[in-house]
């Protein structure tokens, strides 16, 4: 990975920026209150909590799929709050995301599916096919490119979200629940992945109930409780941010340090 | 039907949101089918009426008819009155209409009773015809009858015409007001249409949104979609008018005389064609201005 001039003088470029945001669904009580923290390039966090803590909404957060109904969202140094709809369009497609129940298209196939971002970022035709062959080959799924998702395996059809969410080469990588339907072998393999792809540059938060892959991978974790953060980084033992202003945390400094 | 109506294959189409689906809004070709065909009718009519109203006015709008009562009619005033107007500059031509075209005039209105002739007093009619309608002569011609014959009146068919030139310019409006009508509904279906299709689709449109897929990479889809209905429902529409039109062509060429005659020329034709392409492009605006305002409530 190249880093800018930036980067070798010590300081972390943040992605995502949360600053005492809060989030309602119309008149009801908030489901989201005063969050706050940073995510820095690079860094990879776990993104946990009971049902209905929030987590689903935190991730609409990020992906800019909702506005916060208070506080600010920083995206790729950009306050999302006072961007134009267009620009914000051009924000998210520098995220990729896979969802719990992978929302592919299923009247296209395997192929138009993982085309589609490169399609939305306007590539030419010629370099869609190329890097989606390339890409699916490498997922394993080269011989059935040109098959419905409907008519695929579970796995497959994860691979082929996964495929869909990293095509673009994202900046961020935000995917919920990405092993839930999977076994704890196929599982761990996928977070290999997903650890690749962070070794490569690329800043992903990850939501998930699997206290296995908790347990064997020692990245900070963002609790949500009854609507409000709290971290717990490994290296450090609990720490409760919640009302404190912008934590920020970064998995490439050593032990994962938490700034506060 | 639908097999009928499905010309173009859904791969044209290549939709990201299917929209090649067939989810309820496919009365949409339906619809512009029977706006496209009313529409030919309405720019045939609005056509036609002009037409119908320069054969009608065409042997009128030249000529003055005057009008002798038969106490004054005798030979000498009346030929005295003809050579007075010949001497008239612009007049081509001054004819007395005779005793049988009078006749096969008032033929249908007295029930082809014979002998009743020399018993009514039918008036001297004489007939000038202009090499050109110009008021001033017409003053002259007037101002002539007045000092020859008194009792005499001259009718140059202004009342007739003007009424004639009124009808056919309401008719022309409300033909006018109908096709306008018709781009309003058009415009309202589609509308709707598209915001069904939105609604029901708001998950593939979400989806794209989050992908960062712009306003227009969405509306363009719909736009397309509803610019290819409307295409199957204008080529339909232009048909059944077409043949319509030739029908009614045959019909008033062997019907009553009174009907005129409906005979288009290749360049009206066109025009008739291009008509309902309005059609499309009104359906396209409405299809893009509701994708985008959905769209807009989108964060």
């Amino acid at each position: 990975m190249v880093l800018s001039h930036f980067e070798q003088a010590g300081f972390a470029i943040v992605m995502i920026k949360f600053e005492h945001v809060g989030l309602r669904y119309g008149i009801g009580p908030e489901v989201l209150s005063d969050i706050n923290f940073t995510l820095e390039q690079g860094s990879f966090h776990f993104l946990c909590g009971p049902s209905g803590a929030g987590k689903t909404s935190l991730m609409s957060l990020l992906y800019l799929g909702r506005r916060p109904t208070r506080g600010t969202i920083q995206a790729f140094g950009k306050n999302t709050n006072v961007l134009p709809r267009e620009e914000l369009g051009l924000l998210r497609q520098g995220i990729g995301v896979i969802f719990q129940d992978f929302r592919l298209l299923p009247h296209l196939s395997a192929f138009e599916n993982v085309a589609l971002p490169l399609r939305i970022n306007g590539f030419d035709e010629k370099k869609i096919k190329l890097h989606v062959e390339e890409l699916l080959d490498w997922v394993g799924l080269g011989d059935c490119m040109h098959r419905l998702p409907p008519t695929m395996s579970g796995g497959q059809q994860q691979r082929i979200a996964i495929a869909r969410a990293v095509i673009a080469n994202p900046k961020l990588l935000l995917a919920d629940e990405p092993t839930g339907n999977l076994d704890d072998e196929i599982g761990m393999k996928l977070m290999g992945l997903f650890e690749q792809l962070n070794k490569m540059g690329t800043t992903i938060v990850i939501a998930t109930h699997s206290l296995q892959i908790l347990d064997r991978l020692p990245h900070p974790r963002l609790i949500l409780e009854g609507g409000n953060l709290q971290v717990f980084d490994p290296a450090l033992g609990r720490e409760d941010l919640s009302g404190r202003d912008t934590p920020s945390f970064s998995s490439e400094k050593a032990g994962g340090v938490v700034h506060v | 039907m639908s097999k009928i109506f499905n010309l173009f294959p859904n791969q044209i189409v290549g939709h990201d949101v299917p929209l090649h689906l067939k989810l309820g809004t496919e009365f949409l070709v339906l619809l512009v089918t029977l706006m496209a065909f009313l529409s030919v009718l309405s720019a045939a009519g609005i056509v036609g009426l002009g037409h119908m109203t320069h054969s009608w006015t065409s042997g009128l709008e030249n000529s003055v008819t005057i009008e002798v009562p038969q106490q004054s009619s005798n030979e000498e005033s009346v030929n005295r009155l003809i050579l007075s107007l010949k001497k008239i500059d612009g007049v081509s031509k001054v004819e007395r209409l005779g005793q049988k075209k009078m006749q096969e005039m008032l033929d249908p209105w007295l029930g082809g009773i014979t002998g009743l002739w020399e018993d009514l007093p039918l008036p001297a009619l004489i007939t000038v015809t202009l090499s050109e309608r110009d008021e001033g002569k017409i003053d002259k011609i007037g101002e002539t009858v007045r000092r020859v014959l008194p009792d005499a009146t001259m009718d140059a068919h202004e009342e007739w015409l003007g009424d004639l030139v009124k009808l056919a310019n309401s008719l022309r409006f409300v033909s006018l007001a109908i096709f306008c009508l018709m781009m309003l509904v058009t415009a309202v279906v589609v509308a709707g249409a598209v915001r069904s299709r939105m609604a029901i689709h708001h998950r593939e449109l979400e989806l794209l949104h989050i992908m960062g897929a712009s306003d227009s990479y969405i509306t363009w889809q719909f736009v397309r979609y509803i610019m290819i209905q409307s295409l199957k429902g204008v080529v339909f529409g232009i048909v059944l008018g077409g043949l319509t039109i030739g029908v009614l062509g045959v019909v008033s060429r062997n019907g009553s005389d009174l009907l005129p005659h409906i005979d288009f020329d290749l360049v009206e034709m066109a025009v008739f064609a291009a008509v309902p392409l309005i059609l499309i492009a009104i359906a396209v605006w409405a299809a893009r201005i509701t994708a985008l305002r959905v769209l807009r409530e989108m964060p």
